[in-house]
């Protein structure tokens, strides 16, 4: 019958298209997507609190955190910020920041150029997988900043000890 | 109901020719060979070791006068380093007066109970933990070498009974993990051979140390199982057959753990 | 007080970068734990930590309950003349700590 003839015609189409077409055009598009992360601001609104609307720039900040931690509970960091360390050009204030804990900010850093170098190394708690950024102030009153996304896993066994 | 019995009868056979003839993962590992990279840095460097801190407070403990008598343990056992050394990989062992199976905890709080008269430590306290992991240091690096006789053969069986048995809602054995699946992952957690020489330990799910009987009601919870108290004889059974099953492994004491 | 170690190097070259590390043993409170009653355990976090080298600070870590238990800091000072590293802390209970350790600086 003609409907079932079409019917099966535009079955073979459709397969056609899904299993030879679609899905290699599909595939690049899709890793071609951009991660897009929202600007700093959006991401930890306590930003703008600190920054006063300040400009940040990304960089002279290494973050360095697993980017997959074992444990929410316990996550090792280490931030660097590239400064001469002098009285006339330091690092004054160091904050983490998270995007999703109940508080936003984890710690606030006072260095001095007494510190000569500005790195920290600290233990962090995070909530669940989310953004954790490092904002640096530097003497002069410039922001300058760094972010990693880090996801959390959940430990398999349940443990009401 | 005859019939259904019929057909139990084999698989019970089976079950208790398993159980008497208990086995050890083979190649023995470590729980520390199964942990990410955060958390063997943690134990590597013992300024970094959250333990240490615990080990910290039980060096300053031992040093501490305690009780009516006013003795501190360093008053009968000396220096904790040269005394204690190699003394944890010996427990549970069986103690002569009581004739009863006594943990290395069980044993600091015989001490204070019988010696320095005063109140024992509550199992889990911080000092308890603090003393064991302390007195367990000492061993670190050494062969865990609990020695199975006839004193203390009942209790191994029966420690070893439990380790085969099923329980809880979710009707499963330590023996399904940790022999038979052990390297391979729930989640995002690898099954480790669940033996107890790191213990008293840090871990990152507690946030503080703990002692090897808060790990092993911890299992018991996972399998939705009544959690034995800790310091119950059930628990020190079973901490007698893995101290057995571990044999061979070095004492990480204190160790850390995910 | 509450419990710390430190690490601090007994003997430095003068503009030598020194590194310091402290450990306290500390539960950093979230205050959304709840205790077996079901009752809320207060937030209680060491907030504050302070660094003095011969007697100037130098370095200092407000903290809250994002920091891990048992805060870890380890960061650096620029060995300028012998004297003392100290560290002071206090928690939102208001209970404080202290240690210290002597730094002696060859030229």
């Amino acid at each position: 019958m003609k409907t079932s003839d079409q019917n099966r015609q535009r079955r073979r189409v459709l397969k056609r298209l899904a299993g030879g077409a679609l899905l290699p055009l599909a595939a690049p598009a899709l890793a071609q997507l951009p991660t897009v992360r929202p600007p700093l601001a959006e991401l930890v609104p306590v930003l703008k609190e600190i920054t006063q609307g300040a400009q940040v720039r990304e960089a002279r900040v290494k973050l360095e955190i697993p980017h997959l931690a074992e444990n929410g509970h316990l996550v090792p960091l280490t931030v660097e910020v590239e400064s001469p360390m002098t009285p006339a050009d330091y690092v004054r204030t160091l904050y983490l920041l998270s995007e999703k804990n109940p508080r936003p900010v984890i710690a606030k850093i006072g260095f001095s150029p007494g510190t000569g170098r500005a790195v920290l190394t600290t233990r962090i708690r995070l909530a669940t997988a989310q953004n954790v950024v490092a904002l640096a102030q530097m003497s002069d009153g410039g922001f300058w900043a760094a972010s990693t996304e880090v996801i959390v896993t959940e430990t398999a066994c349940l443990d009401a000890t | 109901m005859i019939l259904r019995f019929a057909f139990a009868l084999p698989w019970l056979a089976a079950m208790a020719a398993y159980a008497a003839q208990p086995f050890r993962p083979e190649p023995l590992k470590s729980g520390l060979e199964f942990s990410g990279a955060e958390v063997r840095a943690l134990y590597q460097d013992d300024f970094s070791s959250p333990a240490m801190l615990w080990t910290t407070r039980g060096e300053k403990l031992w040093n501490e006068p305690a009780g009516a008598a006013g003795k501190s343990c360093a008053s009968c056992h000396q220096d904790a380093r040269t005394g204690m050394k190699g003394v944890s990989v010996k427990y549970p062992k069986v103690d002569p007066g009581t004739a009863r199976l006594t943990n290395i905890e069980g044993r600091i709080n015989q001490c204070r109970t019988q010696h320095q008269q005063t109140e024992p430590l509550r199992y889990e306290s911080d000092e308890l933990l603090a003393l064991t992991a302390y007195v367990g240091l000492q061993s670190r690096g050494q062969t865990v070498s609990a020695v199975i006789d006839a004193q203390n053969r009942r209790n191994f069986e029966r420690g070893r009974d439990i380790f085969y048995t099923r329980q809880g809602q979710m009707n499963l054995a330590c023996t399904h993990c940790h022999d038979r699946n052990f390297g391979r992952k729930l989640l995002n957690d690898t099954i480790s051979q669940g033996h107890g020489n790191p213990y008293p330990a840090y871990r990152l799910e507690w946030q503080t140390m703990g002692s090897l009987h808060r790990r092993l009601r911890a299992c018991f919870f996972g399998v939705r199982a009544e959690m034995p108290p800790a310091g119950s004889q059930e628990l020190l059974d079973l901490e007698l057959f893995l101290a057995w099953r571990s044999q061979g492994l070095k004492v990480e004491t204190p160790g850390v753990r995910k | 007080m509450s419990l710390a170690r430190i690490l601090v190097p007994p003997t430095a070259k003068r503009g030598e970068l020194v590194e310091l590390r402290i450990a306290i043993q500390h539960p950093m409170e979230t205050g959304f734990r709840m205790d077996n009653n079901g009752r809320v355990i207060p937030k209680n976090t060491v907030n504050t930590l302070i660094c003095r080298y011969n007697g100037a600070e130098v370095f200092r870590a407000e903290m809250g309950s994002g920091i891990a238990a048992n805060p870890y800091l380890q960061f650096y000072i620029v060995a300028r003349e012998s004297g003392n590293v100290e560290f002071n802390w206090v928690d939102d209970l208001g209970e404080k700590g202290a240690a210290s350790a002597p730094l002696q600086v060859t030229s």
